[in-house]
Formats: structure tokens, sequence, C-alpha cells
């Protein structure tokens, strides 16, 4: 054990309490809306709420998940970030393998790598994407919300990086072995770059739980919303001028404030489940561990 | 020796040619749409019957009499987040390296990674309210130590300053999940040998840990250039005001007043062009600098 | 991965802008609001109340009893909240689509439905697509477009030859400027979807609680109405010996100063008719300045908010729930909303709305837009039978608004378990006074004029819900401010038989100057009066603001509109 000098001990004081102090801040705001998900229309409305809910009810979640629409949306999200999440991944990593080698080994890598970067700078805009996957026959399909976005040109890039850090003998004393490349890649880069994939998980499943527009623009049926587009529906709109008795009434059932805030937890909840577990890959170093044996 | 090398790059191409495909089909082939922005586009007419109006769509943006206060508020606000956005992450990446205990060290991962999950309607209501000059919990904390109490979103000095750090609130901790990853990388044989050459905790950050971290940072700069014309429409859309267009009115809240009008497809196609090309030379020169300077391909 | 997608950005930057409703640029008439407001004034009312079982009454002469063999209509839809459907139906099998399909042999059939805020976008990608049913609704932009694209059907003889009683008397009563607004070239190329602008006149609510407590008077003029307003914000009416209340309500997009303007004669950002019979822009007259001297000294004297130029309408509202404002500007119906919240926070609170007070001899008249809703309803080309859209619209008024039948009403309207059946229905149309109707009938019955058992179902569920408030129970409370005894209604009342309005003369389309000038002319606008406002700029700035405005395009925006209103009148 190194003996700590008084520095570095007062460097670690001020590291931990700078540190909570910052987590507290970040905390505030999904506090508030999880006081404010569970407090009464009036208090919310009201913006009487800081961190603690008045007016106790469920009234917010109920109204959220009183449908069968709740649950079948939930389904369609489920899937959703299973498979896109699955097809994502595989996609970056055997698109980031040939990209990271050198050009002596792979000529065309550059000419391949900007062709991929091209796409984050530039894009046509909503109308052609739309008629694209119009004329694929993807609307209403789940395949609307899944294969457009199934390059993350970024996440490549992000990827290649880190397949780059890797230690090269590794990947050469597999091909002298005379395994494929194929092989090379799954069994011996793969595992070393967890804490890269699990990081670029997280990314592909938040991305894909939290994405509400593309299923309002490419659903036409609202059973096939992804949960974050359903519970957009359920907002209404600011602007939205009460004309009929009926709407007012309407508008007076639902507490917008206390609804949007359930549907902001709800959206971040599953993501702080699996958060803590997929941290484990990238706060551990498992990429040097194996390759030291 | 031509074929030996095709043949051998050959199952290269093969693993290329999924996501080369689907990124044909669903980037490069609605790229038809960038001609919208040399169009006055109408719907029913569509890409290829809509007039074409050459250049018009630009120098209309440019005729505009603020343009030029309004350009400058996006680069002035965008450069401000690039630096800040950079900075912070690799800060709090860095302290957190230094934490011993696990259980706070993921704790604190966490909490900060929480504000990227609202969206900027509900922070924003929420920061009217503690930044209010009159009830707000920031200015009763600047009062209190003897400050005079300041209107951060209604306030031109202050606006600018306030949308960046607000910002920053909101996504540094996602940033840092990818530092952080970066920082795994990091043999600890290194470390070893560092400590064996009696380096102390700082020399060690800064010899080993900064210098492991430089491939990513590179890229993570490189990449956020490309936003030098993206102050943050959504943010600045939330906060903003009459009182504070002097110097928070971006180019992106400029084309959403324009489309409150009707769909202005043609002139917000051509911003979007322009952003496009400038973030191409930005990050095409960054590419190029580091090629040559050091011989280091970002990507 | 938001921060590095620049064509993210820019797809959302479209999609924002493209989900605005038109209504934001159109206008009716004077004339249109008399005639309209006499033909729908009370006697009107009962009318209503006994025209039951209007379907099988108001058969118009040409529109076929059935279609046989059945006619299929395709058509998209938006939904302001989730619909709930009974067991087993759907949007394309509910009691609205039986009901056409078996009655009239009119078979809906629903492409898509979206929620409100994203049916522009997804209607113009419709339209872009060269894929458009054969019926939907259309904005005012839309409806231009698609008919130089030679893509929807003129109504016109369909109109003239079809149209039932139920579908005239309503679009009568919205006035000629709708159908005006859909008319090109001289052919009705939509129905318009009539709106409920009249009757939401943004009266003045008043905090009556404070008003006795503090001893003050009701607000009938203006002196009355700064009086009020000063002691609302400095003798302290919450008594908790802090200056934290607000006394006149505004936003920050100063949407809230136009009925202060209204008061003083001043008309905000609309195109008024001036004595020679052009158009001219209303925020460059001289009365304008009036009531920006007006609103600085409110401002000066901390009467407004001073934080009032960062919040918007919802953190106004929020400031009005937690009972920190004494007055504010809007429509009948913010007894519901948000007024409700300000009595569930404290049950002592009372509120209740008031004309504009007068300013002078002359009574303030409020100005008003178009009154549509959205846009037109629009036909595809080649269509066989537009007049199906007629029935379906008689249909949705026969059962929705003409209807005494509590059976009819449980399965067209709402009942006790879905409070959202009326939203099935295809095609709507709003009636434009039926919450002032409703109100004259709830108190024809409080006052025993008329008894209950005459009056339509909805109607009934008002009074039950005053009866539930009268007897205690505050969650009611919200609709007997707006239907009750001297309930906001009886304003707008006031207004419709006065006729107390003053219309933006500019209906169409925005013209393609205003497109591309009017980012600018908005943002110098707004940016000189909340200056003027907050006083970081003297009053006398007021005249270089209409130079700048003049020059910076105003000019060739005016002659543009003036060319367009002779080649209309």
């Amino acid at each position: 054990m190194v003996k700590e000098s008084l520095g570095r001990k007062l460097f670690l004081g001020f590291d931990y309490t700078f540190m909570i102090l910052l987590s507290l801040l970040c905390m505030f705001p999904l506090v508030h809306v999880l006081a404010v998900s569970f407090s009464s229309n009036a208090a919310s409305s009201a913006g009487l709420v800081t961190l603690w809910p008045i007016g106790f009810n469920l009234k917010s979640y109920e109204f959220v998940m009183q449908n069968a629409e709740f649950l079948r949306s939930l389904g369609v999200s489920v899937q959703r970030v299973l498979l896109g999440s699955l097809i994502q991944m595989l996609l970056i990593v055997i698109t980031a393998y040939p990209l990271s080698m050198e050009a002596s080994r792979f000529r065309f890598r550059t000419a391949y790598a900007w062709y991929f970067l091209v796409t984050i700078l530039f894009g046509g805009g909503l109308i052609p994407t739309y008629m694209v996957i119009k004329d694929l026959g993807m609307l209403d399909t789940l395949w609307a919300l899944i294969v457009p976005s199934s390059v993350p040109v970024f996440s490549v890039v992000l990827l290649l990086n880190f397949y780059r850090g890797l230690p090269r003998e590794l990947e050469e004393a597999a091909f002298i072995d005379g395994a494929s490349l194929l092989r090379t890649l799954f069994s011996i880069i793969l595992p070393l770059s967890l804490p890269a994939i699990a990081t670029l998980l997280l990314f592909s499943m938040v991305g894909h739980w939290n994405a509400w527009f593309d299923g309002l623009l490419y659903m036409n049926r609202p059973e096939n919303y992804p949960l974050q587009s359903y519970l957009q529906t359920l907002i209404i709109n600011n602007d939205f001028k009460a004309t009929t008795a009926e709407e007012l009434q309407m508008l007076k059932s639902i507490s917008n404030r206390s609804v949007k805030a359930a549907q902001i937890f709800l959206g971040a909840l599953p993501i702080l489940l699996v958060y803590p577990f997929l941290q484990k890959y990238f706060m551990k170093g498992i990429v040097l561990g194996s390759v030291k044996e | 020796m031509l074929k030996k090398s095709w043949k051998r790059e050959l199952p290269l191409h093969l693993l290329l040619l999924p996501a080369a495909a689907i990124v044909f089909i669903f980037n490069y082939i609605p790229m038809a749409g960038i001609l919208m922005a040399f169009e006055r586009y109408i719907p029913t007419k569509g890409i290829w019957g809509s007039k074409w109006v050459g250049f018009d769509n630009f120098s209309y943006i440019f005729s505009l009499p603020d343009t030029y206060t309004v350009l400058w508020n996006t680069l002035f606000i965008a450069c401000m987040k690039i630096v800040v956005g950079q900075v912070t992450p690799i800060a709090v990446a860095l302290l957190l390296n230094e934490m011993r205990s696990a259980l706070i060290k993921r704790g604190v991962q966490t909490l900060i990674y929480l504000p990227h999950f609202l969206s900027w309607t509900i922070l924003g209501g929420i920061m009217i309210d503690i930044l209010s000059p009159s009830s707000g919990i920031v200015n009763q904390m600047l009062t209190a130590i003897g400050g005079k109490p300041i209107f951060f979103l209604g306030d031109n000095n202050w606006f600018p300053f306030t949308i960046v750090i607000s910002n920053e609130w909101k996504e540094f901790g996602f940033s840092t999940i990818v530092y952080l990853a970066a920082l795994t990388g990091i043999s600890p044989a290194l470390y070893e040998a560092a400590v064996m050459d009696g380096a102390g905790r700082w020399r060690q950050t800064w010899h080993i840990t900064l210098p492991g971290m430089r491939p990513v940072i590179i890229l993570l700069v490189t990449l956020s250039l490309g936003q030098v014309l993206n102050a943050g429409f959504e943010q600045i859309f939330v906060l903003y005001s009459p009182q504070v267009y002097e110097s928070g009115d971006i180019i992106d809240t400029m084309v959403y007043r324009m489309g409150m009008l009707s769909a202005q497809y043609g002139p917000a196609t051509a911003i979007g062009l322009m952003k496009s090309f400038v973030s191409l030379i930005l990050i095409s020169v960054a590419y190029f600098l580091a090629y040559r300077l050091a011989n280091y391909r970002i990507f | 991965m938001k921060r590095f997608g620049t064509m993210i950005t820019l797809s959302s930057m479209l999609a924002i802008s493209a989900l605005l409703p038109a209504c934001s640029n159109n206008a009716p008439s004077n004339e249109a609001g008399k005639s309209s407001s006499a033909s729908t004034g009370s006697s009107e009312s009962s009318a209503t109340a006994t025209a039951s079982n209007a379907s099988s009454e108001t058969a118009s002469a040409g529109l076929p009893a059935k279609f046989d063999p059945p006619v299929e209509m395709s058509y998209v839809s938006y939904q302001f909240a989730t619909l709930k459907y009974d067991k087993g139906d759907d949007v394309n099998n509910n009691n609205w689509t039986r009901m056409l399909k078996d009655e009239y042999g009119i078979v809906a059939k629903n492409v898509w439905e979206v929620p409100y805020a994203q049916y522009p976008q997804k209607t113009d990608l419709m339209i872009a697509s060269g894929d458009i049913p054969d019926f939907f609704l259309a904005s005012p932009t839309q409806l231009k477009q698609l008919y130089e694209a030679d893509m929807i059907e003129d109504l016109t003889d369909v109109y003239n030859k079809y149209a039932p009683e139920l579908v005239r008397k309503v679009q009568d009563a919205a006035g000629e400027y709708p159908r005006k607004a859909a008319t090109i070239d001289g052919k009705l190329m939509g129905i318009p979807f009539t709106g409920v602008l009249r009757e939401s006149v943004n009266g003045l609510w008043v905090r009556m609680d404070w008003i006795k407590k503090l001893g003050l008077p009701e607000p009938k003029t203006f002196e009355d109405f700064m009086t009020i307003a000063d002691a609302f914000a400095n003798k302290d009416p919450d008594g908790n010996n802090k200056k934290d209340t607000i006394g006149l309500g505004l936003d920050k997009d100063l949407a809230m100063t136009a009925p202060f303007m209204n008061m003083l004669h001043a008309y905000k950002s609309i195109w008024t008719k001036d004595a020679d019979g052009k158009l001219v822009y209303s925020s460059t007259q001289p009365a304008m300045k009036e009531s920006l001297i007006k609103l600085h000294d409110l401002y000066e004297k901390g009467i407004l908010d001073k934080e009032f130029v960062v919040k918007d309408v919802t953190k106004l509202f929020e400031d009005v729930t937690a009972n920190r404002v004494g007055m504010f500007y809007s429509a009948g119906t913010a007894g519901a909303y948000p007024l409700q919240g300000s009595k569930d926070n404290d049950p002592n609170v009372e509120w209740k709305m008031f004309p504009l007070p007068a300013y002078d001899d002359q009574p303030g008249k409020f100005q008003t837009e178009l009154d549509i809703f959205h846009g037109f309803w629009v036909v595809k080309k080649g269509f066989k039978h537009p007049e199906a859209l007629l029935r379906i619209q008689e249909q949705w008024l026969a059962n929705f608004y003409f209807n005494n039948s509590d059976e009819t009403h449980q399965k067209f309207v709402s009942n006790a378990d879905n409070d959202t059946i009326w939203m099935e229905s295809p095609a709507k149309l709003y009636m434009p006074t039926r919450n002032r109707d409703f109100y004259l009938l709830v108190n024809d019955v409080l006052s025993g004029k008329a008894d209950k058992s005459t009056v339509p179902p909805g109607v009934r569920d008002i009074l039950g819900m005053i009866e539930k408030y009268k007897a205690g129970d505050n969650q009611f409370w919200g609709q007997n401010l707006i239907y009750g005894e001297g309930g906001s209604m009886g304003v707008a009342d006031h207004y419709i038989n006065e006729n107390l309005y003053v219309q933006n003369e500019f209906i169409a389309a925005p013209l393609q100057v205003m497109v591309d000038k009017g980012v600018n002319l908005t943002k110098l606008e707004l940016d000189a009066f909340t200056k003027i406002i907050t006083g970081n700029e003297p009053i006398e700035s007021f005249d270089k603001f209409v130079t700048n405005w003049k020059k910076q395009g105003g000019d060739d925006v005016t002659k543009a509109i003036n060319e367009w209103y002779t080649a209309n009148q």
C-alpha cells in the first residue's frame, strides 16, 4: 500500500465532496419529476411541488397504464429495444472491424470510413426518408423503427477506435493459427472490447427506448406505437384550445403536468434498471486482465 | 499480386456490405432531398416537380437584416458548448477514476446521467423557477453572500452563459460514459511501471491517463466540431424570449419562426445544407491535420 | 447521440415548424359577424334544443337516403388524447362507423390517426408522397397547394345541390368568411371546419375575493381597472406581508397584451380597414403607442410581474393556479383550466370574468381571426361521391349538437365509461356558439324559464354538475363559473349580441411576401414592444419601430395584401 500524502487526502476529500454534490444537483430534476408525478393536479400545475409529492396519489400512473394500449405498446417497445439493439450491435461490431485496419491491410478502409461519416453530416430530411420507407412497404411494421437507424455511425467510429487500441499481436497470433476473420473478430477481438460494447449497447438501448417521433411518423395504427409514442398521445398540447364542453371535461380529467412527469419517469426507469448492470463492464479493466494471461 | 490482395480483402468488403447497403438506402437515397435547398419546395409538386430557384434560398437567408447577429449568437453559444462539452466530461471522468469506493463511484456515475432523460420542456420550467431573480434558490444564495440578484434568463449579458452551463448540466453525464470506457482501455501495467519510477498521481494522470484517452478525446473533439452551427434548438426555444433575442436568437429558432407562417422546406434545407458543409470542412481539416502532423487517422 | 446528428436536428426542426396550426393567420369580417350573430341569438338556442331526431327531418333533397352499393371513403384523422373504444371496437368499427354504414351506406376507412400536434406534418408527408385519401382536413396553405396541383374536387355544385340543412345552418352561423376563405377562383374547394372563436373572447378574469377584501369596485371603467391592478399588486391582497402578488398577468410572447390593447382600441398584429377602405397593419397605428405607454406604466408601478418576459402562458397559468395573480385575460373556458386548479388549491378563491373595462364612451372590441378550426375538409379529385362527406358532417351535427335523446348522447357523444366517443366521428364541424347556447339554456332552466327535460343531454350533464357544485362539491366549481349564473359565457353572449369584434381582414393562406418578410417583421415588433414595456427603450422608439417595420418589408407586405384584398372583394 502506498502511503497517502496529506495533499492526496485533501484531494480525495475534495473529490468525494464535489462529486457527491454534483450528483445531488443532477438528481434534483428527476426527483422533482417523480414528486410531481405523484402529486395532485392542482399542486403540480401550480408549481408548488419541489422534492416531495403534495396530495399524494397514483392517478397519473393509473391514467398512463389504464388501457390495454399501455401493455401493447410496452410490448412493441420491448421488441424494438431487443431486436433493434441486437441488430445495431451486430452491425456496429462487424462494420467497425474492417474500418479499424490499417490502410496497408485494407486499401479501401478510408474510402469506406468517409462513406459512412458523410451520413452523419448530410441528410435529405424527413420527406425523402419517409418516401423511401413507404416505398419499401415498411410503414406500420417494426422494421421502420429498426432498420433505418440500424447503422449508428457515431458508435461505429467510436468502436473502431477502441479496436485499434487493442494489442495487434493477439489478432496476428490468431491469424497464424489459421483462424478465420470472423472467428478472430468474435472470439478474440470482441471479448476484449466489452467495455466499449457495453457503452454502445447502453446508447443503443436508450436511443431505441426513448425514440417516439419515428413511431408517430411511420406507424399508421396506434396499436403499432412503441411505448414512448403512445405516451405522447396522452399529453394534450398546451396550445390546445378547449372548444366543446366534452373537450373541457377531458382537459379537466387529465392532469397534464403529472401525467407528463409519470411519462418521463417511466421513460427513464428501464434504463435506470439496466444501467447498473452494464456498468460493471466498463468499470473493470476486463481488457487487460485477459491480455496479461 | 493485385488479384491476391483482392482475394485477401474480399471478406472485409463482405463484412461492410450490410451496413454500406443500409446506409445507401436510408441515407444516400434520401439525400435527393437536398435538392429542396435549391427549390421553392411545395409538397404537392414533390422534389422533382417544385420550382428550381438556384441559390435564392441561400441569398434569402443572408438578406434578412439580422442574419449576422443570429449567426454570431449561434457560433458563440455553439463554440462555448463545444469547449465546455469536452472539458467537463474529461474532468469528471478523471475525478471519478480517482475514487476508490466502487459503490460511490457507480452511484455518482448513474446519478449524473439522469438529467439526460429529461426534455428541455421540463428542465426549462424548473430553470425558470430556480433562476428567478425574486424567488429562485440561486439568486437567494447570491444575495445571501452579498451579491445582487441576476436575471439569468432575461439579461442579454447572462443568457448565453446560462444556456451553456445548463446544457452541460443536462448532458455531461452522457459524455462522461464514453471517457470512462476509454479509461478502462489503459493498461494497468503502464501505471505499475510509473509507480516503480516513483511517479505520483498527478504525473500518472498527466503522462499515462490523458495520453491513453487521447484517441477518444481527439475523436470526440473532431466530431463535435461538426456542431459549430448547432447551438441547440430545443433548449433555446424553451428558454429564450423576445427580451433576449439580441443574445439568444439562433439560426434554428429563426428557421422555426419561418415555419410558423408556413412550412419553409426550401430555406430550412438550405440552412441545413450550409451547416453540413461547414461541418464537413471543419471535420476534414481536423482529420487531415491529425493525419499529417501525427500520422494518426481519427476514423 | 443526438448531439452528433445534423440530419436529425434538421428534420426535427421541420417537424416542429410544420406542426403549427395554420389558424394563426386568418380572419373573419364585421358583416359576417353581424349577420351570423343575429341568426344565432338566444332564439336559436331553443331551436337547438327542440331539433331532436334531426337525422330524419333534415334529409336534404338531393342527398341519397342511402348509398347502395355502399360508398367506401378513406380518410385520415387526428386525436386530442388516446381514444377509448368499447370492447371489440376500433377506429374502423364503432358506433359512428356502424351507423354511417348501416343507415347511409357510407363505409369510412381510416388510413391513419395521429396526435393533433403531428397532424400538420403527417398530412404534409402524405401530400408529398402523392397519396391522399378520399377526404381529409387540410390547412389553408395545403388547400391552396392541393388546388394548384389539381388534387381536390371543386365542391361548389356539390355543396349547393346536396348540403343538408344542418350543415348549411352551421356554415351560415359561422358567417360568410370561412366559406370565402375556402373559395379559390370562385370555386369552393373545401368545407370550412367552423370554429368557436367568437364565443372564446378573452375577457378579464378578476379575483373577486381580493376585490371584497380590499373593498374595491368591480372593473367597469379603465380607472377602476388601474385601481384594482395597483391594489392587487401593492396592497398585499393575500395578506402575507410580502409583495409577491401580480396585478395583471402577461406572457413573454405578449399574446395576452392583445385584450389590453383592444380595451384601448388598439389591435395587435392584424390587418384592419382604414378610413379609405385600405388594409393597414394594426401594430403600427398610433393607438398602439398609447397602449404601450400604459403597459409601461403598469410595469413601472410593479403591477406586472417583472419576470413576465421569461414566462410563457403555461408558466403564467402556474402562477394563476398558485393564486399569485389578481387579473388576467383568457377565454371563458379558463374556468375549467387553469382556474379550477386555483380553487382546488384554495377553496376561498373566487373568480369572475368581466367584459373589457371601458376606456372611453366606446366599448372595447375584441380582435378576432378567421373562425375556422385548423382548416377545410377537402375531397380527393375524382372521388365519385363527394356528397357523402356532407352526410357524415350532417350526422355529426345531428348526433353531437342537435340531439335531445339521452340514448343517442350515450351512443355517440359520451357515457359514464367513455367520454371520448364523440371523437370517433370521421368528420366534424363545430357549432360556432355552442358553449354560449349551453349557457343560455342552463340559465333558462336555473331561472325556471325552461324545464330540464326539454334541454339537450349535454346541457343536462352541465346542470348536473352545477347541482353538485351547489351541494358543496368544489370539483364542479369551474363548470359553474363557465355556464352557471353570471358565468363567463354570459360575457361572450354580450359580445356576440352586440357584435363587438374587430376582425382580421386578411383571411387567406400567407402570401409569399409575408412568408419572406414575416420572420423579421414579427421579431422586430416583439423586440420593440418588449423593450418599450420594460423601459429598456423610451416610448419614442415606437416611431423608429414603425419606420423600420415599413422599410424592412412592411410596405411590400401592405402592398401585396391590398392587392389580394382588391382582387378578392
